[in-house]
């Protein structure tokens, strides 16, 4: 299939999406009572998240014919949001009630760590939401 | 029954010297992928782009687009 630059930066954040945060909240929730979270190293994963993101971005440019975003582009992207923020608002309401009815699963939540990482992991999935969805999207047009 | 925007720019592309769908998408400014979605109905364009895309081929606005 002949990808379009937007649909190869998007998978390329899907993929770099993945591998950065996975590996941190893989780490994260491996070691959630021995290993205290510091703020340095996620602002450190973030800055070097964005560094990648953009030597990539910049490599794609340059080997696509056009890379231009236009108004369909945009209009998917509003869409795609809609998708993250239902994704993010459904996962804040799921912590709340679990934490209401004080189940087994809201213990998770009980130390900062935990809860951390929790909200950590759904904002990240509400960002793959919507990026998948931006290429699904993108795709159903062809 | 609903009425749906199908549009001829395929066919006015053919007719005008077969223009490929990358130098149509060029000259409106949007890209390739939108032109292929509105060729296949399942984009439909701003007004500006609709115009342009009119006034690319030299043809009034509802020889491009039809709803019916």
């Amino acid at each position: 299939m002949n990808f379009s630059y937007k649909e190869k930066t998007l998978i390329a954040s899907i993929i770099t999406t993945v591998i950065f945060f996975g590996s941190y909240l893989y780490i994260g929730f491996k070691n959630l009572n021995s290993w205290p979270t510091q703020f340095g190293e996620l602002l450190a994963l973030v800055v070097l998240f964005i560094v990648f993101e953009i030597i990539i971005k910049s490599v794609l440019k340059l080997e696509s014919k056009s890379s231009i975003e236009d108004e369909r582009d945009k209009l998917i992207e509003i869409t795609s949001y809609k998708y993250s923020y239902w994704a993010l608002s459904a996962t804040i309401w799921f912590v709340i009630f679990q934490l209401l009815l004080n189940t087994p699963f809201s213990k998770s939540f009980n130390t900062p760590q935990g809860l951390f990482y929790s909200l950590l992991l759904f904002v990240i999935l509400a960002e793959l939401i919507s990026y998948i969805a931006q290429l699904y999207h993108s795709l159903k047009g062809k | 029954m609903k009425k749906v925007i199908s549009n001829n720019v395929k066919v006015l592309r053919e007719n005008n010297g077969g223009i490929s769908q990358q130098k149509l998408a060029e000259a409106i400014g949007v890209t390739r992928q939108t032109i292929i979605a509105i060729e296949k109905n399942k984009y439909s364009p701003s007004l500006e782009v609709a115009f342009k895309i009119a006034l690319e081929f030299g043809v009034p606005l509802e020889k491009v687009f039809v709803y019916k």
